[in-house]
């Protein structure tokens, strides 16, 4: 699904992503692990066609990530940090307004995913008005209106609650078993223990690790250990 | 999908109660400003009394002409009435007009025509007397004028009485109208507001509305293109790429939400500038602001891209409206400043538009059309797709 060979990327003089290469399966849930400044942020972003590499090459199924940006937009959902919708409007109007704008996804399949999602009875509610978990899922709703392959998340569930977390961890999972590509990015180990199934993990630019969640145990010198998050938190140091 | 955009834009600039008030708001207060300072402007005129007895269409004439002087405020009264407004110094002069005026005048007997009474503490009855004077002197000089030309004319021709009175009233008529004034040499204020033409304000106090109109236009365009600033802020920048296709589809949309709700407001100025008689409503006029609000559209639109916060866009948008209001003349003519600031007045939109207004032209509306065009894509194109 994704191909990214020595993808390089620098702001000035300054290197942020260093000869990347990987290869993301089509259909696995990647998470984008790494301390602030790792460069989770602007690969995310490179993938997601917002910015260009300064060198190298990334492919999205088959299409080059700086040629054919309009195909690859309408295969990605891109779930920025801030929520990204209209606060003064209610969650049926952002939602009528962004598929209208993505080409007239049916109202009956988001209505369906917002059932599914718990976001059904708060429909005529303005979004300044809901909780920020009920925010969050709607920003990640909207990115999916145009039925994406691939969704990129970058950090999505900043400052909310540990349950509202859990309720966004568990409706992502139900969406990778659905087919869907995720590359999701966090801070929180234990979130991305739940949810992923292979993680990207970056330091300083540099691609330390790609691999499975086994693989990250194995990784780190607390190898087998059963706390995730320490094993995640000594790669990354 | 532009219209849809569009509606939703202005959905949400018009959201809340205040902010259709924020919108009718100002143009009231503008309309309440304008009349105050009409007041004011009506409180400093010389207060004159006038008791016609004549009431013959000559009498009246001179009262309509004097009352349309902008420096005297004119009511007229019976004898009693008018003695004791002069008495209690209600009214600085007052003038007596007594029956057989037309016939008089007529005759050219202008020998006691009209007596003139002066309240004690009048310092200006030399000014007053002088337009009342003058508007008596028109009406003998056209009759003496027309009674020479009938004396003269009559001997040569036969003239039957229709006849003699038809030349009488054409001699009279062409006297009169050499009595408009019109001055030696031509002033031509190449800004402000108070000429005549469109701008009705010539022999009227001087109206603010139409530079506070132009003021209000500027400030609504600036503070309703705030939105890229705030999009940018809430992430929409980086999803529309994704909905929309192109993010310069987004952009027009917006631009034109915005458009129309300035359009709404323009109708709203137009409307009140148009009941107030402070615009005359013609072509040029229309289109000249219209034009107008369109430059002010693109140009703050362009603005906005550049603009990373809203502190800073705050800041600007004062900076802009204040600095260009000063300085295009559109509150005082520009030829009050050196000759440094003349020049920087002529790169500020409202010199353009106020001499549009003056000159009644065409030409600057197509223009302000022209450049809001290139504006408009110079900041789609750098907004394009680079969200």
């Amino acid at each position: 699904m994704i191909a990214a060979k020595n993808l390089k990327k620098k702001f000035g003089r300054k290197e942020v992503l260093k000869e990347m290469n990987f290869f993301i399966e089509k259909g696995e849930t990647v998470g984008v692990v790494g301390p602030n400044g790792a460069g989770k942020s602007t690969l995310l972003r490179i993938l997601a066609t917002l910015m260009k590499g300064s060198g190298g090459s990334v492919q999205i199924d088959g299409l080059d990530v700086r040629k054919e940006q309009k195909r690859i937009r309408q295969k990605i959902g891109y779930v920025p940090q801030e929520i990204a919708v209209y606060h003064e409007l209610t969650t049926r109007e952002n939602l009528r307004f962004f598929s209208k704008l993505a080409g007239g996804s049916s109202e009956e399949r988001w209505m369906q995913r917002c059932e599914e999602w718990r976001l059904a009875e708060h429909l005529d509610k303005k979004v300044k008005h809901l909780s920020g978990g009920n925010q969050r899922k709607l920003n990640i709703l909207i990115a999916m209106l145009h039925d994406p392959d691939l969704l990129i998340l970058d950090e999505p569930t900043v400052g909310i609650d540990i349950s509202a977390k859990q309720e966004i961890v568990n409706d992502l999972r139900q969406l990778g078993r659905e087919g869907k590509t995720i590359l999701y990015s966090s801070h929180d180990a234990q979130e991305l223990e739940t949810l992923c199934t292979s993680f990207l993990i970056l330091k300083e630019g540099e691609l330390l690790f790609y691999g499975s969640k086994q693989k990250v145990r194995q990784f780190g010198s607390v190898a087998q250990s059963e706390n995730f998050a320490e094993t995640l938190g000594e790669i990354v140091g | 999908m532009v219209w849809t955009i569009a509606i939703t834009r202005i959905k949400l600039l018009l959201q809340s109660p205040w902010s259709w008030l924020g919108l009718i708001v100002p143009v009231l207060v503008l309309i309440f400003l304008d009349m105050s300072v009409e007041k004011t402007s009506d409180a400093t005129k010389i207060p004159v009394v006038i008791v016609d007895e004549d009431e013959t269409e000559y009498s009246k004439t001179v009262i309509e002409r004097v009352s349309k002087n902008p420096a005297v405020s004119v009511s007229v009264h019976n004898e009693d009435d008018a003695r004791n407004q002069i008495e209690t110094q209600k009214a600085a002069i007052g003038f007596f007009i007594a029956e057989g005026f037309m016939e008089s005048i007529q005759k050219n007997d202008e020998e006691g025509l009209v007596t003139m009474w002066l309240s004690s503490g009048s310092i200006s009855h030399g000014l007053v007397r002088e337009i009342f004077a003058s508007e008596v002197k028109r009406l003998s000089s056209n009759s003496y004028g027309a009674n020479t030309v009938l004396k003269t004319y009559g001997k040569s021709e036969k003239l039957d009485a229709d006849e003699q009175a038809k030349v009488w009233k054409d001699a009279w008529a062409y006297s009169d109208k050499h009595w408009e004034p019109k001055p030696l040499m031509t002033v031509d204020y190449k800004v402000g507001v108070t000429r005549e033409s469109s701008v009705e304000a010539n022999g009227k106090s001087v109206s603010i509305y139409v530079p506070g109109m132009l003021v209000l236009l500027m400030l609504f365009s600036f503070f309703y293109n705030s939105w890229p600033i705030k999009d940018r802020d809430s992430g929409m920048r980086v999803r529309i790429p994704y909905a929309a296709g192109r993010f310069s589809v987004y952009w027009f949309g917006n631009a034109l939400g915005v458009l129309l709700l300035q359009l709404f407001m323009l109708i709203l100025l137009i409307g009140f500038g148009w009941w107030r008689e402070a615009l005359t409503l013609n072509v040029t006029t229309i289109s000249g602001l219209i034009g107008y609000v369109l430059f002010l559209n693109a140009l703050s639109l362009l603005f906005a891209y550049f603009v990373h916060s809203n502190r800073t866009w705050q800041a600007i948008t004062l900076f802009v409206v204040l600095c260009t209001s000063l300085l295009s003349g559109t509150f005082f003519p520009s030829d009050e400043l050196s000759s440094f600031l003349q020049r920087a007045a002529e790169w500020t939109p409202q010199y353009w538009i106020v001499s549009s207004l003056n000159q009644e032209t065409l030409m600057i509306p197509f223009i302000f059309v022209g450049l809001s065009f290139i504006l408009f894509v110079l900041s789609t194109l750098k907004a394009g797709d680079n969200a």
